[in-house]
């Protein structure tokens, strides 16, 4: 317990007196005799402007620039050389940016060369720019310095540098670089014509829809109607195939030209729809007996005969080729299945 | 006054106020084809061809401004604004070209490489907002007058099914006829879903930025950007609204944020 007391009481001193150290310093900075301290003395009769603390009898001062002909924006290099001081390492170097003459320049400080106590003479670098050509001098430079020698109310005499005359000249104006352009080919390649101040893309109007929805029925109706007038039994044989027997009956007779025997298809076609759609006998195959079949279904005669006709036609065509040709076998064998159509 | 003074007189007018309506469409498409050839001829420096390809825009735009609207002018206007160093205006000219004649092909392509020269950003959240998204609808692929031809030629054979069935009986038919029917049915709701999607998407009116600018939170350059970085130069956005000399913008990701006025280029549709 006793040793926490000794800590936290030595901990307060040690706060005291760093703070007791801190007021010190601030008190130090901020008080007019520290810039003095800091700066040295201040003798009496000290000018404010263009001292640079430099001691002497008989100091001298001059420019040295090189080159003389300079383009605008371009550095030329000057140097201050001060001569016969006897505090060379004590001398301040001239800020020049502080100096309305050298407004005209654009100025960049230069590292200077170490100094030591016993140099003759002191030089400070400069890199001075000059912002148009309107500059044709580097100014001349007041400089006091400090005389202990001279008499009272006299110890703090000025020389000047000479000013240099220069010459400043436009800069080379720089060489336009020509620069092709990028773009891809096509970019390069314009539309020309009528049509690039022409009507534009055809958008239809409600009229056109309604053309084009009325253009297909009409289209199609008359298709019909000239069908009708150019094949007057298509239309009738249409009719037939509502018949589901008679449209097969007619598909049938329509393949025979491909089937290796056309006249036998055909009479099998015809035959197998007089058994779906007149019931007549499995004994009846013979175109007579078919025929006679067909007059107990109260077939009408000549009808009966006429398919009985078919049949024969199909047995001409099967057993003397010469006889009779496909297409008219066809032929007769659809006009006797729409002919027995029209009865049902 | 009789009335033949007045005639005169009217006449008289019309001649002398006749220079105030400036060249004929033939004459400034002429300007507008000397510009751009002078243009080309020059093309190995840039400094020098750029203000005659920016002349054979100017008389591009005016031709336009006059009401030819064709795909050929909007394609002119484009290539010339782009070579003479103004993509955005060139993008504006391909969007109204589009709004014109959306199936172009030669638009879209253009429409694309001119994208591809915009500086998007590579990575981050800005790549997803501010990228925009192509479409490929059925009216990006077929005209207007294609369709109409395409419909009423499948009608057409509709009806011709139908009569065929007439004629033949043939069930086959029948289903020939329903084949172009569902063929039509499937173009119509095409279609329609292209004109509802162009009601959604293309709804507000479109900008395109001209310089690179930060999209911010409010009307005011005080407001904090809502995305970093800044919107690049070409970037495609949509007008909410107006307001002190900002629009409120949406991105084609969705993000929503403030722009000043003088950086955009609208597309009129």
């Amino acid at each position: 317990m006793k040793t926490d007391t000794n800590q936290v009481r030595r901990r307060c001193e040690f706060a005291r007196s760093f703070r007791r150290a801190a007021l010190i310093s601030v008190v130090f900075i901020l008080h007019p005799s520290s810039f003095t301290l800091a700066n040295g003395p201040v003798r009496p009769g000290e000018p404010t402007v263009d001292y640079y603390k430099a001691e002497g009898r008989g100091i001298s001062v001059r420019w040295e620039v090189e080159p003389k002909t300079v383009h605008v924006s371009s550095d030329l290099t000057v140097t201050l050389v001060v001569t016969g001081a006897q505090n060379p390492t004590e001398i301040v170097k001239p800020d020049l940016r502080k100096l309305k003459p050298f407004d005209v320049f654009k100025i960049t400080e230069v590292p200077d060369p170490p100094r030591n106590a016993t140099a003759k003479e002191v030089r400070f670098g400069y890199k001075l720019a000059p912002r148009d050509t309107s500059v044709t001098e580097v100014p001349a430079l007041k400089f006091h310095y400090y005389n202990q020698f001279a008499a009272e109310g006299k110890r703090f005499p000025s020389t000047r540098t000479d000013a240099v005359e220069i010459i400043v000249t436009e800069p080379p104006k720089a060489e336009r670089s020509i620069v092709p352009i990028e773009a891809p080919e096509f970019l390069f390649h314009p539309a020309t014509g009528p049509d690039v101040i022409g009507r534009g893309p055809f958008v239809p109007c409600q009229w056109a829809w309604l053309a084009a929805v009325c253009f297909g029925p009409l289209v199609c109706f008359g298709w019909f109607l000239v069908w009708r007038r150019v094949f007057p039994d298509a239309a009738q044989l249409a009719r037939m195939r509502r018949s589901r027997a008679a449209r097969r009956a007619t598909d049938a007779i329509r393949k025979a030209n491909r089937m290796p025997d056309p006249p036998a298809a055909v009479a099998n076609a015809v035959l197998g729809y007089l058994r779906t759609r007149f019931p007549i006998p499995e004994a009846a195959v013979t175109p007579s007996e078919i025929a006679a079949a067909l007059k107990e279904r109260n077939v009408p005669d000549e009808i009966a005969e006429e398919t009985g006709d078919v049949f024969r036609a199909c047995d001409r065509a099967r057993f003397a080729p010469a006889c009779d040709n496909g297409l008219s076998l066809v032929a007769s064998a659809k006009a006797a299945v729409a002919r027995l159509e029209a009865l049902a | 006054m009789n009335g033949l003074a007045r005639f005169a007189l009217l006449i008289a007018f019309l001649f002398s106020a006749a220079p105030a309506f400036g060249a004929s469409a033939p004459d400034t498409l002429a300007d507008a084809e000397r510009a751009f050839a002078e243009g080309v001829e020059l093309r190995h420096d840039s400094d020098r061809a750029k203000p005659a390809f920016a002349r054979a825009a100017a008389s591009y735009d005016e031709l336009w401004a006059r009401g030819y609207h064709t795909p050929e002018l909007a394609l002119n206007r484009s290539r010339a604004h782009r070579l003479a160093g103004d993509l955005p205006r060139g993008l504006a000219a391909l969007h109204e070209g589009l709004a014109v004649a959306r199936f172009s092909r030669p638009l879209q392509v253009e429409l694309d490489d001119a994208r591809s020269r915009v500086l998007y950003p590579i990575e981050g959240e800005l790549t997803t907002q501010c990228r925009p998204r192509p479409i490929r609808t059925v009216s990006t692929r077929m005209s207007p007058a294609d369709a109409w031809v395409a419909s009423g030629f499948a009608w057409l054979l509709a009806c011709a099914g139908v009569v065929r069935f007439a004629m033949t009986r043939n069930a086959v038919w029948l289903v020939f006829t329903a084949l172009w029917v569902v063929a039509l049915a499937f173009l119509g709701a095409l279609w329609l879903q292209d004109v509802r999607q162009r009601e959604r998407d293309e709804s507000l009116p479109l900008l395109v930025v001209t310089t690179d600018v930060h999209l911010r939170k409010g009307n005011a350059t005080e407001y904090a950007p809502r995305i970093e970085p800044a919107l690049p130069k070409g970037a495609e956005v949509r007008e909410l609204s107006r307001r002190g000399g900002w629009v409120q913008v949406k991105l084609p990701g969705g993000m929503i944020g403030w722009i000043p006025e003088e950086v955009i280029v609208p597309c009129a549709k």
